[in-house]
């Protein structure tokens, strides 16, 4: 049940969502996978938005150079808390109605299973195929979504996986050669990224709208170009 | 199906070539000297020609060429090269033939392999489309709107642009075309053995593999998968 207080905090999405909808997001749990440029916006708009948990799994400690993008860490945290730490303890007093889990380390085929077991959705804020492939795995033995968001410079895309329903990561990507070494990137194109992949879970979890199942999104925000792709 | 040899000449004076291009059976199919085969100082030249290619199943072509100096090439002496052509049947059907005309047709997929020589590049760039038998229909040519995103765009230097390609062409055939017209993509985008894994394609906003065959009018999209979080 949700109290008074977040009737009240929830007010405006409550006109969208309904009380149903917003019960729905309380009794929901979201994996963000990887707490970087994407996961930063994608973790705060889902707390605001009043997910009941968020599990944030990363095993990096924030560095100077990721402050232009990764806004969940601050100044004080370079070098010491790891990136989930950092962002569930500022999630927390932002937002104390939802319940922060975290998990520091890597995602292994050995423990996937154990760290993700009882997500409801799965967001892929990750920055290299070769794990995004281990959690497109993941999601389709557990027929769990898989919101996947990746970003470079200017350019971002962003999918919807329904295991079933849909084309998988393997299916979409093939074989993606990875690209060694740091890549250029401006915060506000994970921001606005981040901010599509939440639309996706937050259509996935309360059935308004469409989300972007067998459709691929491809923006460049130098030219302001929104593209979608089916995918069938 | 149409061949096109592409030579280079990097010297000062023009370069005389002896050559030919001769089948799996070891038969010239097309001889290249005189006039057709002399370039330019620092010049280059295409020397296209056309031939039925029958049969369902691989075919290897030879282009031989020398600059008259009798010594050995770069890179192994190596003086010719080779393209393999392999015609496919659609739908499962094999091609019949009946009078001039197929009951079907499709594109094929090509090997491109650039060589160096002393002096000169040759590259056996093919068209790579088929029309069977192509020369007795002629060449048909149709107009696709091809669709640059992101590295694409900046490395191109514009969002689209209107091509007019051999028809029934495939995706695969359009990209190679692709990287002739703009290096950037060949330099920076596609290396040399890629295997062009590395492009997502649509096709009328489609998602589309790269034997798909286009049609007049279609609108491609290339775009890279990009990968940063």
């Amino acid at each position: 049940m949700l109290s008074e207080r977040e009737l009240e905090r929830y007010d405006r999405q409550v006109m969208i969502f309904g009380r149903e909808g917003q019960e729905k997001l309380k009794n929901s749990k979201v994996a963000v996978v990887g707490v970087g440029g994407l996961g930063s916006p994608v973790a705060y708009y889902l707390a605001a938005a009043g997910i009941g948990t968020l599990l944030l799994i990363d095993e990096q400690k924030p560095e100077l150079s990721n402050l232009n993008r990764q806004i969940l860490h601050w100044g004080e945290d370079l070098g010491r808390n790891p990136k989930p730490i950092s962002a569930k303890w500022k999630l927390e007093r932002f937002n104390s109605d939802v319940k922060i889990e975290t998990f520091v380390g890597k995602l292994t085929a050995e423990n996937i299973d154990e760290v993700l077991d009882g997500v409801d959705v799965i967001v892929d804020c990750l920055d290299n195929f070769a794990t995004r492939f281990l959690l497109d795995d993941y999601a389709h033995r557990k027929r769990i979504p898989l919101v996947h968001g990746a970003v470079e410079g200017t350019f971002g895309q962003v999918t919807t996986v329904v295991p079933g329903l849909t084309k998988s990561l393997h299916e979409i990507f093939g074989v993606v050669k990875e690209k060694s070494g740091k890549f250029p990137i401006i915060g506000a194109t994970a921001g606005v990224v981040g901010s599509i992949q939440v639309m996706e879970v937050l259509k996935l979890l309360t059935g308004i709208g469409e989300p972007l199942t067998n459709r691929l999104l491809i923006i460049d925000l130098a030219y302001n170009t929104f593209d979608v792709v089916e995918l069938r | 199906m149409w061949f096109t040899v592409h030579v280079e000449n990097f010297e000062n004076g023009a370069l005389p070539l002896s050559g030919f291009v001769e089948d799996e059976e070891g038969a010239v199919i097309k001889r290249i000297d005189g006039f057709e085969g002399r370039i330019p100082a620092n010049g280059e030249k295409n020397i296209t020609f056309s031939y039925t290619v029958y049969g369902v199943g691989n075919h290897t072509f030879k282009v031989f060429l020398d600059n008259y100096d009798s010594k050995p090439n770069e890179y192994g002496a190596k003086n010719w090269e080779e393209v393999k052509v392999e015609v496919n049947p659609v739908n499962g059907t094999e091609l019949q033939q009946a009078g001039f005309k197929c009951s079907d047709q499709r594109g094929m997929m090509v090997d491109y392999t650039p060589s160096s020589f002393r002096g000169l590049i040759i590259r056996n760039v093919q068209q790579p489309f088929l029309t069977p038998p192509s020369n007795l229909l002629g060449v048909m040519w149709m107009k696709v709107t091809v669709r640059y995103f992101a590295r694409y765009r900046s490395l191109v230097g514009k969002s689209e642009e209107e091509l007019e390609v051999p028809d029934e062409i495939t995706v695969g055939g359009l990209i190679e075309i692709l990287k002739e017209r703009h290096p950037a993509l060949k330099n920076e985008v596609f290396a040399e053995d890629d295997d062009l894994a590395d492009v997502n394609v649509s096709r009328n906003g489609r998602y589309v593999r790269f034997d798909e065959v286009l049609r007049d009018g279609d609108v491609v999209a290339i775009f890279p998968p990009v990968s940063g979080g």
